[in-house]
């Protein structure tokens, strides 16, 4: 299996649109058959090309959102930014039976395998729920009893992907912690006021450093750079933190 | 090009098209910048993939690790930036 | 409606040498970052090459190649190097850093030459 993922690679396969999703009014999953799908691991990514009559071609990176399976799917969130190329045709344009092409999985480092069963700290920022998301989904699925933590950095309420499902895993998995840090908007009973997550936060939420977790990291460049200078300097093994950046406005290229 | 710009991407990003000369996956590779000579992995670097091509920088010293351009058929790599990679071909994560 | 239009303020490229013998027929433009692009001389001394400086009256940021870029509207994007820092007089063309992969050394996007022949 393994060898196939590896040499696989280099194809753009054909991929059908079987689902569609909203998880909030300015993001949404799709739900894609591939042809050929080596399978992936979660943390993974792909390549999508959209390519238009006069040829001109674009393509953007997306992590896979969902578990590893072998049914041939994998499910993209994908967030419609304003002035995107590509994010407002996917979102809003997009309906069952298209097809896109992808190229994939892609990644080797920012990857999560029930294998590992040591204590892992998940760093959100925005979008970059997405692997991390697949990494919480495998874990699921694999029935792993592995210690996870979930800081999940997002503007207010409404912007939370998969809240439903990060409540009900919560609710039903003592292992699984995940706390929610608002930049603009709180809700009422939220524990502290609006605000970027910082050395406080860090040192309330996450696991304590002398437990050596492996960190994943994801999000905007710049809030990459800041959350992983802050696990850092809290005592976190700047080798076991595993970052992914989605450049300067959270959308991967 | 200071230090607050943060308009890269990273290794991760520039795996996809790594791989159409690479045969396995570079970015749980370590790389030594040859020229600051500090080796880190690949998915740390930092990863324009804007311009016309991609080119990859290292996160210590901003110098250019490597370059990859489509020229109609052709893909052309620069990795004379590194003065290595390093891969672990057993290792699975 | 309201129409707002961002304009773009420096000066023609060919102020650059106004004080300079400039008797070498090729150039490079050095930007930081170690990015380079070559140019016949004469596109820097026409009246379509710029060195831009302002963006709507403010100084040009960073993300849009401030301090300084290079503009030649005239040809593909690359050779319009963004964060110049310098300029170096040539005998002969030498290809800068993308025409060194295999991009065209002159980039005229009317003759469509956007790759090497």
């Amino acid at each position: 299996m393994a060898g196939t993922a590896v040499l696989g690679i280099v194809t753009w396969r054909t991929a059908t649109v079987v689902g569609l999703r909203d998880e909030t009014p300015t993001a949404r999953t799709l739900a894609l058959a591939v042809d050929d799908w080596p399978g992936h691991v979660a943390g993974q990514h792909v390549d999508v090309r959209l390519t238009a009559a006069d040829g001109y071609s674009a393509v953007r990176s997306y992590s896979i959102a969902s578990a590893p399976s072998s049914d041939g799917r994998i499910e993209l969130t994908i967030e419609q930014l304003p002035n995107g190329e590509v994010s407002p045709y996917l979102t809003q344009q997009v309906v069952v039976g298209d097809e896109l092409e992808v190229r994939g999985p892609i990644g080797r480092w920012f990857v999560w395998r029930p294998e590992q069963s040591g204590t892992i700290q998940l760093v959100a920022g925005g979008s970059g729920i997405v692997p991390l998301m697949a990494m919480i989904r495998s874990r699921a699925s694999a029935n792993s009893t592995a210690p996870f933590r979930l800081l999940y950095s997002v503007r207010e309420p409404v912007a939370v992907w998969y809240r439903d499902e990060l409540q009900a895993i919560s609710d039903h998995d003592s292992s699984v912690t995940i706390t929610y840090a608002y930049t603009r908007t709180a809700p009422k009973d939220s524990p502290r006021p609006p605000g970027r997550i910082d050395a406080g936060l860090i040192a309330h939420s996450t696991w304590p450093p002398i437990l050596s977790p492996t960190c994943y990291v994801c999000g905007p460049t710049s809030f990459v750079e800041s959350a992983a200078g802050l696990l850092i300097a809290s005592g976190y093994d700047p080798d076991k933190i595993r970052t992914e950046r989605f450049g300067p406005t959270g959308e991967q290229k | 090009m200071s230090s607050q710009n943060y308009d890269y991407l990273d290794g991760n990003a520039a795996a996809g098209e790594l791989s159409k000369i690479f045969v396995m996956d570079v970015t749980a590779a370590e790389g030594k910048c040859a020229h600051c000579g500090t080796t880190r992995r690949f998915a740390e670097a930092h990863v324009y993939m804007q311009c016309p091509g991609v080119v990859a920088r290292c996160a210590g010293c901003e110098h250019v690790l490597l370059r990859l351009v489509n020229v109609r058929q052709r893909v052309v790599l620069d990795v004379s930036g590194m003065t290595y990679l390093s891969l672990d071909t057993a290792q699975t994560c | 409606m309201v129409e707002t239009r961002y304009i773009l303020g420096g000066c023609f490229a060919r102020c650059l040498l106004a004080d300079v013998k400039a008797d070498l027929p090729y150039s490079i433009f050095r930007s930081y970052g170690d990015y380079t692009t070559n140019l016949p001389l004469k596109d820097v001394m026409n009246k379509q090459a710029w060195i831009a400086f302002k963006y709507d009256g403010a100084d040009l940021e960073a993300e849009h190649g401030g301090p300084a870029r290079l503009l030649v509207p005239h040809l593909y994007l690359w050779k319009s190097a963004k964060w110049v820092k310098g300029m170096t007089l040539m005998p002969n063309d030498k290809p800068g850093f993308w025409e060194n992969l295999g991009y065209h050394i002159y980039g005229d996007p009317w003759q469509e030459q956007r790759y090497s022949e």
